[in-house]
């Protein structure tokens, strides 16, 4: 446990209760909780609580992990074409009406990422190679997004349409306990197996041949990732819809804290990731505005500045 | 045809290929390396040095034939015990991200599980080696060339490797950095390792080597010691140019 790690877990210690207490109605903790209180509390925040936790973690960790794995600070775990996967899942439940149905939206969506990672195994076949795996994804993305289109642009009903738009920007409002029960197993599995991963990509910053040369086999690898990665953003997307920025920039933040090395990123990025939905949602939820503000756009709206500072940064470097 | 009078080809200690081919680039190619001997592969661009190298690392599976090491397929051993015995460096010596020296050479140890204190002593005693003690905290974006290709090669020996396979090490280096990696080499294989080093610089293959192989359009075309694989002969025959050794022994250069 380094120093990043217990401050990042102090601090999310500290964010939780807070979240919890915080929203349209603040609860106060000094007081006895009425009937409806307890409510808003067990059935509405916890479960939201919980579901930011999970989905920032996994965010966080799959972005450290796949920057790892592709070399490059810029990597997003959206790259695989996994999230844009599960997101064609969800629209296409919106679209034939399954929606409504219980289970059905998050059954959708992970089988949508399963087929995603499904096609990246079998276009990047067992070569292992990083390149035609990065490719496959950016054709899997692409292709998801295309679908997506076709499916709102032909959608039955209006309502149909607002549904598929609302949903897509990705949010955290009216969750339960339902996204909770697939979300938290199936992200801490992702996170496990892309932690199996971290000594092969630490092994993987000297360049694939070298990696090889030090025992890594790069079949393994790269299953690991395609399930890690898979499971935590599959996951991920099916409970709250597209969440962007977080995987890219909350690994890109952190490294600095780290020895640099890929596999001692993936658990700061986890904590840190949580924190920042954790933070971000409660914002979010006591903005006073007349809709609540949908948590991915928030994101995006942080994110895009943020990232200009840090291309500026860059360029002061380059000058 | 072949100057050869190392080739018995027990395959029963030492690094061997047996008649390994891999289509376009090596045809055929037989010869067991010895420990604590440094042995380069020389040759033109393109006589399929760096596939021989890479195919004796591991790294490459010829389409017909055997790579040994200790008598042991190399295609049998787990990938972990195959990374302890057999060091690679890369040509390309790259580092993703901006690695502090220590840590960089701490790679090296990702094949063994010894322990934090193992860890430690190996990669204390690479760097020590490679005189970059002073440096262990630095960032390698820090480093000039020659103490990165320094960092690059303590990664290598942290894994104390019992063979080094090297890919053009001194390529890109200044003259005194040459030298101070060729002493380096000559101290491992002083230690019982056994070096192999793609060069393209005849002289120091001819200089610093106890054993030269010679490629050429995949075969073998000369594999003995420097001043036999390496003859006038076999220059004019295997580069197509005339060319004369001056100097005393271990001094010698090529004059074109």
């Amino acid at each position: 446990m380094n120093r990043t790690n217990v401050f990042l877990l102090a601090a999310l210690a500290l964010a939780v209760p807070l979240s919890l207490l915080a929203g349209r109605v603040w609860l106060d903790p000094f007081s006895d909780l009425s009937p409806n209180a307890l409510i808003i509390l067990t059935e509405l925040r916890l479960p939201r609580a919980i579901l930011a936790i999970t989905i920032g973690a996994g965010l966080g960790a799959a972005g450290a992990a796949m920057q790892g794995y592709l070399r490059n600070p810029l990597a997003d775990p959206g790259l695989f074409g996994i999230a844009p996967g599960a997101a064609l899942g969800a629209v296409l439940s919106f679209w034939t009406g399954w929606a409504s149905t219980p289970w059905a939206l998050p059954m959708f969506a992970l089988a949508g990422g399963a087929g995603a990672m499904a096609m990246l195994g079998l276009i990047a076949g067992r070569t292992g190679s990083v390149m035609l795996f990065t490719l496959a994804g950016m054709m899997i993305a692409s292709l998801a997004g295309a679908l997506m289109s076709l499916a709102i642009s032909f959608s039955p009903t209006p309502f149909a349409l607002s549904e598929i738009v609302t949903w897509l920007m990705g949010a955290l409002t009216d969750r339960s306990w339902n996204e909770v029960v697939f979300a938290v197993p199936l992200t801490l599995a992702g996170i496990a197996l892309l932690m199996l991963a971290g000594r092969a990509l630490d092994a993987l910053t000297l360049g694939e041949t070298a990696a090889r040369s030090l025992g890594v086999n790069p079949a393994r690898l790269q299953w690991l990732m395609i399930a890690g990665v898979g499971l935590t953003v599959g996951a991920g997307v099916a409970a709250a819809g597209i969440i962007g920025f977080v995987g890219l920039i909350v690994p890109h933040l952190l490294r600095r804290f780290t020895d640099r090395r890929p596999s001692s990123l993936i658990l700061p990025s986890a904590l840190a990731g949580a924190l920042l939905l954790v933070v971000a949602d409660s914002l979010c939820r006591v903005l006073p505005l007349a809709s609540e503000l949908r948590l991915g756009i928030a994101l995006s709206l942080l994110g895009a500045p943020f990232f200009l500072g840090l291309l500026l940064q860059m360029r002061r470097g380059l000058a | 045809m072949m100057d050869n009078p190392i080739t018995s080809l027990d395959t029963n200690g030492g690094l061997s290929i047996v008649n390994g081919c891999v289509t376009g680039r090596i045809s055929g190619i037989s010869l067991t390396l010895n420990p604590g001997e440094v042995t380069t592969i020389c040759g033109p661009n393109g006589a399929g040095k760096s596939s021989l190298l890479a195919c004796l690392a591991g790294l490459l599976t010829p389409e017909s034939g055997n790579i040994l090491l200790d008598g042991v397929p190399l295609a049998a051993m787990p990938l972990h015990e195959r990374a302890q015995a057999i060091g690679y460096l890369p040509q390309q010596g790259e580092a993703a991200w901006d690695l502090a020296v220590e840590t960089l050479a701490g790679l090296g140890r990702l094949p063994w599980r010894t322990g934090a204190e193992a860890d430690k002593a190996a990669i204390n005693t690479a760097l020590t080696a490679l005189d970059l003690k002073d440096f262990r905290e630095r960032p390698i974006s820090k480093l000039s060339g020659g103490e990165r290709a320094r960092a690059l090669l303590a990664r290598v020996l942290a894994g104390e490797p019992r063979w080094l396979l090297a890919d053009e090490p001194l390529a890109n280096l200044d003259l005194a950095h040459q030298l101070a990696l060729l002493v380096q080499f000559r101290r491992l294989a002083a230690n019982g390792v056994g070096v192999v080093l793609v060069l393209h610089d005849l002289a120091q293959a001819m200089n610093h080597a106890d054993r030269v192989v010679v490629l050429d359009g995949g075969h073998l075309a000369a594999d003995g010691l420097p001043s036999q694989a390496l003859n006038e002969r076999v220059i004019e025959q295997v580069w197509k140019v005339k060319a004369h050794w001056l100097g005393e022994p271990g001094k010698q250069a090529l004059l074109t």
